[in-house]
Formats: structure tokens, C-alpha cells, sequence
């Protein structure tokens, strides 16, 4: 642990708890006490957090009032071992339900303290989400969760991230304050000034001790370019990471697919990396194997959303992702909203027991996944999910098993010489891929791809293969892999 | 004619977007015609109607549907001529503003310096090479005359450039004035009518503007036409810019004969229904009259920027806050990003605004301003609609740290 890891841990940390309304430090330590119970004091925290969220929904929120009133449901009267009933009867939510609520109908009518707005990433297709400072507090400590379980250390850990979108054009780049002497230097003049407990300089301050405990550099995303350029942005990414000397990478999992490539054409590595993480996206094994064997730390996965937070984290260890019991109720529902069994592929349907000021319910992410409900190999037994993609990447239903996204990314990105691809329905049940190679003439050749694609889809014909100089994301700056000509739906 | 609410009632009837309803049934505000306008249905039907009745390419098929399509397209050109006081030989049709700017930019023989300012739209920014001197604009962002006298009187500017209106800072130009200050220097004057031409009735020949610019989307006119207005003599002195069909007269083994301007400068087959659209759009206008459409707009901006201070006086306006302003109201939101308060404004209101920069982003930073909030209106907007958009912003506000910024 390093020295200023050791301060802010022993020092900085517990002061903030207890001269500021930040409580990120003791909210982490309360996961980590989660993190380290038995099984039936988990199970019983998580039914205790899903009956308190569903008790306040029902007494603060219109939407949620008018929701249990119609079911017949007084949360009230419920025990902790009823909620999971009494959420089954709750309509499933989506990105529309808050949208068309928002904001007066969605939120909580109690008092709006600290209240703050929080956006997805992008331009367009964002959800704009209403947090109150605990809600920010468990983000952030849920962040300090993921730098433990990956790094072993908390405080201080410093992050690069390479999302898919950076705008700084039509806004502004992101929080490029450097820390400590920021916070001191910024402090020092509002002192000065007679400002320092306006509630500006307070925000600022606070934003400066994120910055602190959770250090982070943002770069640009990596363009979509022919191969020499994309060598030339990725060899300018590389030495910005180089420069930040980070603990911990975080980027679109295409992006550290390339960078990985790219590390080993150039025969490099960052001394002071302990682990890379997704930033979105997905990632099957054969993606992480070439993540792994060339940036030579180990990729941890992680499932989250801006609008929720960190909701699930790999072991290393067993399949799948542990999902954070404490924070969240993951369900796995069909077309009808019923439960699908362990191993099924279904809709990925959250419950956030921490967002009190916008309550978010069964709210379905537009993900597809399935359950592992058995003791993981890592000792741990909490519930585990594996993503396999968006909804509308479902390509179609193969002998009833449905082909996602994940099975596609599993097929093309094994071959190394494959950086991206794109699988189009031309016609029904007719399908052609687009594929980015990064060397001119690489095996598996076309023809090898048209048969694998073709045992994967069942089809009767075989797709066509056509090799482009490069794939341009979706609006949102994430690549888009499929596109089903009819978007499926689970199958009831 | 002047716009009584019967008249706004009827002027917003013939837009089919505000009849448009949400999902939940609540129509549209549509607050950002800076970057677009709504389109009429005149509009919409003369274009439909070229579409349907009068496909032929122009000026040279000898066929009746030629004939038609050639008198469309250059009936729009008289049209948009006599809107900003212009003889029809100095329009030239391009795709919008920029593409105008561009054209004189790559076409006009410059020898000296160009003059320009910070307070431009990038496309009035990034567009010009060699020797640029950029004005700072004064706190207000206004343009700064004096240091703008300052580089006239070094006598070797070739190209004064400004915003007729900012689409920032909604401040307007004396640009008659300007004109002649420039001329006196021996120097050209263009000026990027975007902001202006939808408020106000343009003679391009009283304020003497050596070139105009400005986009056919942002008056009712559909996308993708613009128009480039230069003086006669000054057109005959651009370089051929995009060469090909439609741009001469001879072609021979070792010769070239160029067609006389405009059709010089509009090489290929034009947008024939989207110049059509235009003159339908002008025409729709002028049957408002101008002059009405003037003062609804000073109206309007004067209502917004008075409510705004009165309901929420902690928030910035980028530019003045006064009579000067005739164009967008750029709000600084200190604490909440532009951007999200834009959707949130979207999602639970269905008041549609612009966040950003506005493509005018040395201007923010030269004015030490976060990105901007821009709301901004058009002949079809009402005060209610401003009440409503004041009430929401004061709502949203409200859900951000217990109603502080």
C-alpha cells in the first residue's frame, strides 16, 4: 500500500465521514462487510434492502403508488420474506416508464436534498436519472469495491478509462482535475475569498475528493480508421496511458481488444497495470484470452450501467459475474415477465434498492442473460449472471437456443486476426458478415468464416464474408454486432 | 397583416409538427429553430408536388417536364432575389451557409488580410485560410468597432467576415454601417446571414454586403439548400469552384467556355425541389410579412428574457440581456450540464432545445462561459410556450441540490 493510499484510508477518509454528508467510505466498508457474510446474513440484508425499496417506492412515488394500489399490494403489511413475491407483481420498467414520468411522477415527493441529475453517456438514446447524495455515495463506493476486488487496494487507485463517447465539440470533455493540489489550491483561494462554505465551492471540493479517492484520467475513444491509422491512434493512446501510469485500465472491450494487438505488435507493456475492465460492451472468453496474453494482467469483468451502477464483477475464478447482492435484485424473466430457470437465456430485469430519490424497479436494461444460481469456485455464493448481449442482437432462435451477440463475438473474435465484424440479415434467414482484419491476408479465410458462421446460425444457405478497412460504431460510439432483420423477442 | 393571437393560430396550423403529440398525448415546444426550422405545408406540398408532377432534370432537357422543372427551379431563383433585394444573376444556390462561405473562401482571390471574429459559428471560423486577424468581442460579445477600425485603417485587409446575427449571443450587426467602414478601407465585406434573414427583411443592396450567406432550412425551407448572394462584380471575380456539367457552355478538345455566374457555380444536377421549397417558404413568409415576423420575434426574446430574470434570476444569459438581442437566449446553467437538463427538458416536458456550444465554441471560451443552454424562436412560437418552458427549467432546477446551483 502506498503511502498516500495509507493517509487518505487511515487519515482522509474517516474525517470526510464524519465532518462532511459524504459517506462513501463507510458505505464501502458496509459492502465489504456484505462481501464477507454468510450466506443466510446475505440473503437476509438483500430481502431487508428489496422490502425497504419497495416500502418507500410505495409511500413517496405517484408512479409506484399507483402501481401498488392497482396490484393490491400494501407494502406495509410485508415481511422481508414476502418482497420478492410482491415485486414479482410489479410491472416490468423500462427506459419509457421513467421517461414518460419524469420527473415529477417518478421521483420521490419527500425532501429533495442533494438531489442531482445523472446522464448515460451519448448524444442520443440517454436516460437522464435523478440521484440523491446516498445514491452518489454507493456509486462511488461501489467503484472503491471494484479497485479492491481487482487491485487488493482501495483509495487512491488510479484509473484510465477510454469510453465509447467523449464529447468535446458539443459539450465538454470530462473532470480533468489533477487531485490533491487542486483541492488544496482551490480551497485556499475560497477561503480567501470568504466562499468556502458556498455551496459551489462545496460541490467543487467534493468533486476535487472524488478525484482523490478515486483518481481517474479520461481519454478520447479510439476512431474507427484504416489499419495504419488506427495503429497511429492507437500508439497515441498507449503512450497517454503510459504517461498516467494507471493501476487500472477501463475501456469498450473492442478498444482493449485493439490496444491488446496492438501492445504485442509493438512488444509493450504498463509496469505499473494490475488489471483492465470493461467500459460497457461485452466479452466472451476468447476476447479475454487475447486481452489477458497481451496486456499480461488479467481482465476482470464487470456489469453496470450509468443509470444504476456497478451491479455484478467476476471472480477470476468461476463463470460469470457475482452480482452485489446488497445493492441489487437481478431477474431473469421471459416475454411475459415470468422467470426463466438457471442456465435459460432471458431478459436481464434489475431492481436498485439504492436510488431512493428515482426508485427504479424491474427495470429492464434492454439486456439479455442467464443465471447461475450454484457456489462459484471461489468460495462465494452469491447468485452470478452472464451477459450475452443486447436484445436487439438477438440474432435467432437455433433449435430453440437462442444465437446472441455473445455467440457471435465467441466466433469471430477467436481468430486474432479479426478486430471487428458486423452480421447482417440480409434476407430472411439469409445472412452476410462484414469483418475487419488487421492483417491483409490472415487465415481463417473467408470461405473457413462462411462454414463457422454458417454451423453457428444453422442456416440453410451460406453467408457471405466481405473484408472492410474498418466498422463504424452506433451513434453511442459502441459497435452494434448484429442486426436481426426482425428484432426477436424471448420466447414465453 | 399583423400577427394577432388569431393570426399565430392560424400561422401554427399550417405546421403539422405542433400538431404532433407525445406518447402521452402533450404536444411538442419546439424552441430551437436557430438550428432548424419547422417546415409549413406549402412547403412540404411544393416540394411534393415538383416531386409528383415535375421530375426532369433542368436547363437542358427539351422535353415539356424540362421546361416545367427549369421554370420551378429558376422561378425559385427570382424569388429568393427579390426576398433580400437582389437581381437574380448574383443567387447562387449551395447547400446552406456553410457550403456559401466555403465557396468564397476557396474562390475569391484574396491577396491580404482577413478579418473575422470569435464570436463566429465554426463554419465562419474554420472556413478561411491565410492571414486571419480574429476580433475579440467585447464582454457582452458584442463586436468590438473600434479594434475592428483599428485593422481597417493598416489598409491591407482583403475580407472582413462577420455573423450578421450570433447564434450565441443573438446580437445583430449594424451591418450597414460595417459595410461602409469596410469599402472605405478598399475592402470586401461578407456577411453570414443565417441567424439574420429568418427574423429580418434583408436589402442587400441598402446595407451593400459584397457577399450573403444563409440557409434555406432555417426560413421554413427544407434542408439542403442554401443560397450565396454576391454583387455582380464581385461573383464575376470567383474562381471556378466545383467544375462539371451544368457549369459551361463549351467543352472542347483543348477549351473550356464557363457559364456566366451563378450557373457557373452550381455544377451537377441542383436540388430543383429543394430550391422550390425555398421560394415556397419565402413566399409563405411574405404572406406574413416580415416586418410582423420582426416584431414577433423581438417579442418574443424580449418576454423570454424578462421572464427569465424575474422567475430565475440566478441563471446567466450569455450576451445581453437587452433590446440588442433579437436572436437565441443562451442560458448559463453553472452546476448542471446543459446537456442533461436539455433531456430532462425533453423527456418530461417535450420542450425541445439546444445544448452545447452551438458550433461557436472559441466564443465560450473567450467568454469564460460552461456550454449554454440555447432556447430560440420562430413566427410559430408562443409566449405561453415560453411560460412553459420558464416553469420547467424552474422545475428541473428545482430537483438539482435542493433548487440551488
Amino acid at each position: 500500500m502506498s503511502v498516500k493510499s495509507a493517509l487518505l484510508k487511515t487519515v482522509a477518509m474517516p474525517i470526510a465521514n464524519k465532518l462532511t454528508s459524504r459517506q462513501f467510505w463507510k458505505l464501502y466498508r458496509q459492502m465489504l462487510k456484505f462481501d464477507q457474510a454468510t450466506p443466510d446474513e446475505q440473503h437476509a440484508l438483500h430481502s431487508e434492502s428489496l422490502l425497504a425499496i419497495l416500502q418507500h417506492a410505495a409511500a413517496e412515488v405517484p408512479f409506484w403508488q399507483d402501481q401498488f394500489k392497482d396490484m393490491g399490494i400494501n407494502p406495509l403489511t410485508l415481511t422481508s420474506e414476502q418482497s420478492h413475491e410482491a415485486l414479482a407483481r410489479l410491472p416490468i420498467t423500462s427506459k419509457n416508464t421513467y421517461k414518460d414520468g419524469y420527473p415529477q411522477r417518478v421521483t420521490s415527493q419527500t425532501d429533495r436534498k442533494g438531489w442531482r441529475f445523472l446522464s448515460s453517456s451519448g448524444t442520443v438514446d440517454r436516460l437522464t436519472i435523478i440521484t440523491d447524495l446516498p445514491k452518489r455515495d454507493y456509486l462511488a463506493a461501489s467503484l472503491i469495491r471494484v479497485n479492491k476486488a481487482v487491485t487488493n487496494g482501495d483509495a487512491g487507485i488510479k484509473n484510465v478509462e477510454i469510453p465509447p463517447q467523449c464529447c468535446n465539440v458539443l459539450c465538454q470533455l470530462p473532470e480533468t482535475r489533477e487531485g490533491f493540489a487542486d483541492f488544496i489550491q482551490y480551497a485556499g483561494q475560497a477561503l480567501k475569498k470568504g466562499t468556502l462554505r458556498s455551496p459551489e465551492t462545496k460541490a467543487k471540493l467534493r468533486g476535487y475528493f472524488r478525484q482523490i479517492v478515486l483518481p481517474r484520467k479520461t481519454l478520447m475513444p479510439i476512431n474507427p480508421l484504416p489499419k495504419d491509422q488506427l495503429a497511429k491512434e492507437l500508439d497515441e493512446r498507449i503512450d497517454q496511458i503510459a504517461k498516467a501510469k494507471p493501476l487500472i485500465i477501463r475501456a469498450l472491450p473492442v478498444y482493449l481488444l485493439w490496444l491488446a494487438d496492438r501492445l504485442q505488435q509493438r512488444d509493450i507493456s504498463f509496469p505499473s497495470l494490475q488489471a483492465v475492465l470493461p467500459w460497457g460492451g461485452l466479452t466472451t472468453p476468447a476476447m479475454i484470452k487475447r486481452i489477458e496474453r497481451n496486456f499480461h494482467v488479467p481482465f476482470r469483468d464487470v456489469y453496470g450501467a450509468t443509470e444504476l451502477g456497478e451491479i455484478a464483477i467476476s471472480c477470476g475464478q468461476g463463470k460469470g459475474l457475482h452480482i452485489n447482492e446488497d445493492l441489487y435484485h437481478v431477474e431473469i424473466l421471459n416475454n411475459n415477465g415470468l422467470p426463466v430457470p438457471p442456465g435459460e437465456t432471458g431478459i436481464i430485469t434489475v431492481t436498485d434498492f439504492t436510488n431512493r430519490a428515482m426508485p427504479m424497479l424491474r427495470y429492464q436494461l434492454g439486456d439479455i442473460g442467464c443465471l447461475i444460481k450454484e457456489p462459484c469456485e471461489c468460495g462465494k455464493t452469491t447468485e452470478r449472471i452472464i451477459v450475452r448481449g443486447r436484445l436487439h442482437e438477438l440474432t435467432h432462435y437455433r433449435n430453440d437456443q437462442p444465437v446472441t451477440a455473445y455467440d457471435l463475438l465467441e466466433m469471430f473474435f477467436k481468430h486474432d486476426s479479426i478486430i471487428n465484424f458486423r452480421v447482417d440479415e440480409q434476407e430472411e434467414g439469409k445472412y452476410s458478415a462484414v469483418i475487419v482484419r488487421n492483417t491483409k491476408h490472415g487465415t481463417p479465410t473467408d470461405n473457413h468464416l462462411a462454414a463457422e458462421l454458417q454451423a453457428l446460425l444453422k442456416t440453410d444457405g451460406m453467408p457471405t464474408i466481405r473484408t472492410a478497412e474498418f466498422i463504424r460504431p452506433a451513434e453511442s460510439g459502441k459497435y452494434r454486432f448484429a442486426y436481426p432483420l426482425n428484432v426477436e423477442t424471448m420466447k414465453p | 397583416m399583423t400577427t394577432t393571437n388569431t393570426d399565430i393560430a392560424s400561422i401554427r396550423k399550417e405546421f403539422p409538427l405542433l400538431q404532433r403529440k407525445r406518447d402521452n398525448g402533450s404536444p411538442f415546444i419546439y424552441l430551437d429553430s436557430a438550428a432548424t426550422s419547422l417546415k409549413p405545408n406549402c412547403v412540404i406540398e411544393a416540394i411534393t408536388r415538383t416531386l409528383s408532377y415535375h421530375t426532369a432534370n433542368v436547363h437542358r432537357s427539351v422535353y415539356q417536364l424540362g421546361d416545367e422543372a427549369t421554370e420551378l427551379y429558376e422561378g425559385a431563383r427570382k424569388t429568393i432575389a427579390r426576398f433580400i433585394g437582389a437581381e437574380e444573376h448574383e443567387i447562387i444556390f449551395v447547400r446552406n451557409t456553410t457550403e456559401a462561405l466555403n465557396l468564397i473562401a476557396r474562390s475569391f482571390p484574396i491577396q491580404n488580410r482577413i478579418i473575422t471574429s470569435y464570436t463566429e459559428h465554426h463554419s465562419n471560423l474554420l472556413t478561411w485560410n491565410g492571414e486571419i486577424t480574429r476580433l475579440q468581442p467585447l464582454q457582452d460579445g458584442s463586436l468590438d468597432m473600434d479594434a475592428l477600425d483599428r485593422e481597417l485603417a493598416r489598409k491591407d485587409v482583403s475580407v472582413v467576415t462577420l455573423s450578421h446575427c450570433s447564434n450565441v449571443t443573438g446580437i445583430m450587426l449594424n451591418a450597414a454601417e460595417i459595410a461602409q467602414r469596410v469599402h472605405d478601407a478598399g475592402s470586401i465585406f461578407v456577411l453570414d446571414g443565417a441567424q439574420s434573414v429568418p427574423h429580418h427583411k434583408i436589402d442587400v443592396k441598402a446595407i451593400d454586403c459584397d457577399f450573403f450567406a444563409f440557409s434555406g432550412h432555417k426560413i421554413c425551407g427544407p434542408t439542403g439548400i442554401g443560397v450565396l448572394y454576391g454583387k455582380a462584380e464581385r461573383l464575376a471575380e470567383l474562381d471556378w469552384y466545383l467544375r462539371g456539367g451544368q457549369t459551361v457552355d463549351q467543352v472542347h478538345i483543348n477549351s473550356v467556355v464557363p457559364k456566366p455566374p451563378p450557373w457557373k457555380f452550381e455544377a451537377g444536377t441542383p436540388p430543383i425541389e429543394a430550391a422550390v421549397g425555398l421560394a415556397a417558404a419565402i413566399n409563405f413568409l411574405e404572406s406574413i410579412g416580415m416586418d410582423n415576423i420582426q416584431k414577433n420575434q423581438h417579442a418574443l426574446v424580449q418576454y423570454a428574457l424578462r421572464k427569465i430574470k424575474e422567475k430565475l434570476p440566478q441563471i446567466g444569459i450569455l450576451g445581453p440581456a437587452d433590446e440588442r438581442r433579437i436572436g437565441p437566449v443562451s442560458l448559463q446553467i453553472q452546476g448542471l450540464s446543459p446537456h442533461v437538463i436539455a433531456r430532462s427538458l425533453s423527456d418530461g416536458y417535450g420542450i425541445c432545445v439546444r445544448s452545447g456550444y452551438h458550433c461557436a465554441q472559441p466564443l465560450h471560451e473567450i467568454l469564460d462561459s460552461p456550454p449554454t443552454l440555447r432556447a430560440s424562436f420562430y413566427l410559430y412560437n408562443i409566449i405561453e410556450e415560453i411560460d412553459q418552458f420558464v416553469e420547467a427549467l424552474k422545475e428541473i432546477i428545482s430537483f438539482n441540490e435542493h433548487g440551488t446551483l
